[in-house]
C-alpha cells in the first residue's frame, strides 16, 4: 500500500523516532507505518509448525551430530594410520640405508685389509700396515690401561718417524 | 549444540524468523519454508555458530541468506517463463491470478511489498530495523557489515521507499492500524 502522508502530522517537529537516525518527519512516518504493517501481518499469521518442525531438526541434529562424531573418528584414525605408515616408511629406509652402508663399508675393509698385506709385502709404510691390521689384534686381551698404554707407544712411535722423515 | 539446545533455540527463536520471513516473503507457505529451512540448517550446521554474536542475529543472517537464494532462484525462473511467452500480452501477464491466495494479497496491499523492490541490502535492513526492531549494532552483526553501513542502508532504503510510492502514486490505506478491526471488518 502507498504511504499515508497524514501520519507525518502526529509527529511533532524536531521529534527524534529512531534512536541514531535523524529522519525526516516523512521517513519517521514511512518507518512507523512499516512498523505497524508488520507487526499487523505477523498478529494475522502467527507462526505455526513449531512442534514438527522440532522433531525434524532434531533428528537432524542428531544425525548430523553422529556424522561429526564418525567424521572425526574417520580423521583421528586417518592421520594415525598415515602416522604408523610414515614411521614404517621411515624405518624401513633407515634400515636399508643401513644395509648399504654395512655393505659400502664391507668393501673398504676388504681394501684397507689388501693396502696393509701390499704394505707388508713391499716394506712401504709398515706403520700403517701394523696401525690398521695390527691395532685391533695388539688390542685383544688388554685391559683399558693396557690399551691405553699401547696407544700412547704407538702415537709416540708415529711423531717418532714423523720426526725422522723431516 | 545438542538436539536438546535446537530444541529449546525452536522454542526461543522460531516465532521472530517466522515473523521475518513472512515480512520478506510474503506468503505464510513461503515463510513456513523459509522458516524451517534456517532452523534445519541450525540442526545441520550448529558447529559454525561461533557464539561471538547472538544465536538469533545468526539465525537471521542464515534466513537472509536462504531468502536470497530462493529470489534469485526465482528471479531466473521468471526470466525463463518472459522468454517463453514472449508472444502474450503484457497486460495480461500483469493481472493477478484468480487463484491468487488472500493471504498473499493481504502482504501486497502493505508496503512490505514496496520494500520487497528495493535492493538487497535495503531491503534486508529494513526488515530487521522494522519489522524484527532490531538494533543497529544487532543488524551490523546478523548482516555483517559496519555499522555506518547498516545506517546508511536504512536512510537510503526509507528513502528510495518514499520515492517509489511517490511515483506509484498515493492510494487509500488498506490495511488497518490494529487487526481487531479487520476481524470485525472481515465478517
Amino acid at each position: 500500500m502507498s504511504f499515508e502522508e497524514d501520519q507525518s502530522r502526529e509527529i511533532a517537529p524536531g521529534e527524534r523516532t529512531d534512536e541514531a537516525l535523524d529522519f525526516s518527519q516523512n521517513m519517521a512516518a514511512l518507518a512507523r507505518q512499516l512498523r505497524d504493517e508488520a507487526d499487523w501481518l505477523a498478529e494475522r499469521y502467527p507462526a505455526s509448525a513449531i512442534d514438527r518442525l522440532a522433531a525434524a531438526a532434531t533428528t537432524v541434529a542428531t544425525t548430523a551430530l553422529r556424522w561429526s562424531r564418525l567424521k572425526r573418528f574417520g580423521t583421528v584414525s586417518g592421520v594415525c594410520a598415515a602416522t604408523v605408515l610414515v614411521a614404517i616408511l621411515g624405518w624401513r629406509a633407515v634400515t636399508n640405508r643401513d644395509g648399504e652402508v654395512s655393505d659400502v663399508r664391507a668393501p673398504v675393509v676388504e681394501q684397507t685389509g689388501q693396502v696393509a698385506q701390499l704394505n707388508e709385502a713391499g716394506g712401504l709404510g709398515r706403520q700403517t700396515g701394523e696401525t690398521i691390521g695390527g691395532e685391533e689384534n695388539v688390542l685383544q686381551g688388554l685391559s683399558g690401561a693396557e690399551q691405553e698404554a699401547v696407544l700412547d707407544l704407538l702415537e709416540s712411535h708415529a711423531a717418532h718417524q714423523a720426526s725422522l722423515s723431516i | 549444540m545438542t538436539p536438546l539446545d535446537i530444541e529449546r533455540a525452536i522454542d526461543e527463536h522460531f516465532p521472530r524468523i517466522w515473523r521475518a520471513a513472512l515480512v520478506l516473503a510474503g506468503s505464510p507457505w513461503d515463510a513456513d519454508d523459509l522458516a524451517q529451512e534456517t532452523f534445519l540448517v541450525l540442526a545441520r550446521q550448529s558447529a559454525t555458530f561461533a557464539g561471538r554474536s547472538s544465536l538469533y542475529t545468526w539465525l537471521y543472517g542464515v534466513l537472509l541468506n536462504l531468502e536470497r537464494r530462493e529470489r534469485r532462484r526465482g528471479g531466473l525462473c521468471r526470466k525463463k517463463l518472459r522468454v517463453l511467452w514472449e508472444d502474450e500480452p503484457a497486460e495480461r501477464r500483469a493481472l493477478p491470478g484468480a487463484n491468487t491466495a488472500a493471504e498473499v494479497t493481504e502482504w501486497k496491499s502493505t508496503l512490505w511489498s514496496y520494500v520487497a523492490r528495493l535492493p538487497d541490502g535495503q531491503r534486508q535492513a529494513l526488515v530487521l530495523r522494522f519489522s524484527e526492531h532490531l538494533t543497529y549494532q544487532e543488524i551490523a552483526e546478523a548482516l555483517g557489515c559496519p555499522l555506518g553501513t547498516v545506517k546508511s542502508r536504512i536512510f537510503h532504503g526509507l528513502e528510495s521507499l518514499r520515492e517509489l510510492l511517490e511515483a506509484e502514486g498515493v492510494e487509500a490505506r488498506l490495511v488497518p492500524r490494529h487487526p481487531q478491526e479487520d476481524c470485525k471488518n472481515v465478517v
